[in-house]
């Protein structure tokens, strides 16, 4: 990429190597969707045939499931202390926003 | 102009008297708009959300912007968050390539009652001049059909869970580059 606007470098010539992904690029949806897929099937996240949006995790009586829009998350399960401490994860992996029980989907409204 | 062909319920025409008077007189428009269009019909707050609207105009380009201060560190805090994330080295350009061409887009956003919310700047790359095969093979993500999201709240109301959302900042800027 070369350089932005407003950024000079002593010497001429020079560009920058992108390293992550930026607004604009092509595959920025799919680097985005790779990088939280492989967060989740860290955690042991099994991702769902029928949706690929849908992750799903049985551990024992422990039930978790994710639901993906991009960049935003439903979270639920049988067991409020698994999902504080898979949200205790994600907030680690990305610079999260915990928007707390849900209230409004994709223009859906949750009463 | 036939203004029949058009919505002109904001729409009054004033009388060739009063239009010839001031033919060219302020801005150099024969006719110019103001004199067809009236706000007498909005709502006083409308009214309001309208001037604040127009009072503020969003800069094109980075010359532009850099003018403001207030579009200034908007963009220092923007190039702030990727030099945290890491997003680029600087480096000399390999022979035979080009590098692609980049700009910073500015939006205003703003509060349903029309004051201000935030500056928005953000640096874009200009990625319609990639070529796939060479810059990228896949761009497909997936996202939840409307469906499943129905059944699953379905499913969460008959067992009564908690339901709970997230949402990540900045997204796009995490996804890794091979």
């Amino acid at each position: 990429m070369k350089l932005l606007p407003g950024f000079r470098t002593a010497q001429p010539g020079m560009v920058c190597k992108l390293a992550k992904s930026l607004y604009g690029l092509k595959q920025a949806p799919y680097c985005w969707f790779a990088k939280l897929s492989l967060a989740l099937k860290h955690y042991g996240f099994r991702q769902s045939y029928s949706d690929y949006s849908l992750f799903t995790l049985i551990d024992k009586d422990v039930q978790l499931v994710v639901l993906v829009y991009i960049d935003d998350l439903i979270i639920f399960g049988n067991n409020y202390t698994s999902i504080q401490c898979f949200k205790d994860y994600l907030s680690k992996c990305f610079h999260m926003k915990d928007l707390g029980l849900l209230k409004y989907f994709l223009g859906v409204e949750v009463a | 102009m036939k203004l029949q062909d058009f919505v002109t319920y904001t729409v009054h025409k004033m009388s060739p008297s009063d239009c010839s008077l001031s033919p060219q007189r302020k801005s150099g428009a024969p006719y110019p708009i103001t004199h067809y269009m009236s706000c007498d019909k909005f709502s006083v707050q409308h009214c309001r959300f309208l001037a604040a609207v127009i009072a503020e105009k969003e800069p094109t380009t980075f010359s532009k912007a850099v003018k403001d201060g207030r579009w200034r560190s908007t963009m220092q805090h923007e190039i702030q968050t990727l030099e945290d994330n890491h997003t680029w080295t600087v480096c000399p350009l390999p022979t035979n390539k080009k590098a692609l061409g980049c700009k910073w887009i500015y939006k205003i956003k703003y509060h349903s009652d029309g004051t201000i919310e935030q500056f928005k700047a953000r640096p874009v790359i200009l990625g319609n001049h990639q070529v796939e095969g060479i810059d990228y093979i896949e761009t497909f993500a997936p996202v939840a059909k409307l469906v499943i999201v129905q059944i699953v709240l379905a499913v969460v109301a008959a067992k009564g869970w908690d339901l709970h959302q997230m949402d990540v900042h900045n997204a796009f800027l995490h996804g890794e580059l091979q």
